[in-house]
């Protein structure tokens, strides 16, 4: 006797029922494929090594090159292709220090610099600056975040 | 195969290549993706020519500086400074990059023209790491980590001895690390 009704796909026994557990499963893969790959793209998305890498490079340039100038030398630095307010700056034994605000185990993306053992740097750590004030004289080199921020 | 067995254990073993298959795609779109960010920032030859320009500026160094007027001249070599028995120390003190310097390496030669004799003097920034980098850098070996590449550039300069100006060639060897 043949079974009636709406479960007769699912309970016959000649019904199709291993092509269905096949689409299933295959449409079960592909959403997990998807959400696999969607998270690897938002992981490399939102990684900042290569922002760090950049900004301290380019600011132990700068440093570097504040050195070479003559005179006394004042610069503001802004970026508006990273955001520097994202980071911590920190100077220290002549390196360039950049690590996210506000973590800890994060990668320290490092640059070296060179320091004039005649004019030094006398500041501290810069936390989440939007600009950085490089200030140098004979005497010594100042690092600091913008006054007018608060 | 017409045993409804079978069939099954077929279909669950073809499952075996297509999830390989998918696994080998999936790989080969990280890889793909990986590829085309940047993961590297080559700032070599513009450490090389900032630091040729930190020695040549700096009043500390081998440039002549003219205390009245606090002003240096770049372009003139005073030979007293270049010949100082601690010209390299005021050169390692003025671009410090800590006691085990393995950043930059480089190499002055100074040539003084109006002489018949062969009358030149060398002195060295951070000379053993010169040394061996330009090793590195003379063979080759510039690319990917634990090479180096070597930049020289040449000036005219004017050498001041005892207020006496002379026509002189200024070589600099700067050896930069990959990192």
């Amino acid at each position: 006797m043949k079974k009636r009704g709406n479960n007769v796909h699912f309970f016959a026994r000649k019904a199709q029922m291993n092509e269905i557990y096949h689409i299933l499963i295959q449409i079960l893969i592909a959403v997990m494929t998807y959400i696999i790959l969607q998270n690897y793209i938002d992981s490399v998305a939102k990684d900042t090594l290569f922002e760090k890498s950049y900004l301290s490079k380019d600011i132990g340039l700068l440093i570097n090159a504040l050195y070479a100038g003559s005179g006394d030398v004042e610069y503001t630095y802004v970026n508006d292709k990273a955001e520097l307010n994202k980071f911590n700056f920190g100077f220290n034994e002549q390196k360039v220090s950049i690590v996210e605000s506000g973590s800890a185990g994060k990668i320290v993306s490092e640059q070296p610099y060179g320091e004039d053992l005649n004019s030094r740097y006398s500041g501290q750590k810069i936390y989440s600056p939007s600009q950085i004030i490089f200030s140098r004289t004979k005497e010594r080199l100042q690092i600091s975040r913008n006054s007018n921020e608060k | 195969m017409k045993n409804k067995r079978a069939i099954t254990t077929f279909e669950i073993l073809m499952w075996v290549p297509r999830i390989l298959f998918l696994v080998v795609v999936m790989f080969t779109v990280m890889i793909l993706i990986r590829s085309y960010v940047a993961t590297t920032i080559d700032t070599s030859e513009l450490e090389a020519n900032i630091f040729i320009s930190r020695i040549l500026y700096s009043p500390n160094s081998i440039s002549y500086f003219d205390s009245d007027i606090g002003r240096t001249y770049q372009g003139v070599i005073d030979i007293n400074k270049f010949k100082s028995q601690t010209a390299d120390k005021f050169l390692e003190r003025s671009v410090y990059y800590g006691d085990n310097n393995k950043e930059i390496g480089a190499k002055f030669l100074l040539r003084d023209l109006s002489s018949n004799e062969n009358n030149e003097v060398t002195i060295y920034y951070n000379e053993d790491f010169f040394r061996e980098q330009k090793k590195l850098a003379d063979s080759g070996f510039t690319r990917g980590p634990g090479g180096a590449r070597g930049y020289s550039k040449k000036y005219d300069v004017i050498i001041s001895k005892d207020n006496i100006l002379n026509r002189g060639v200024l070589a600099i060897d700067v050896v930069v690390p990959n990192s």
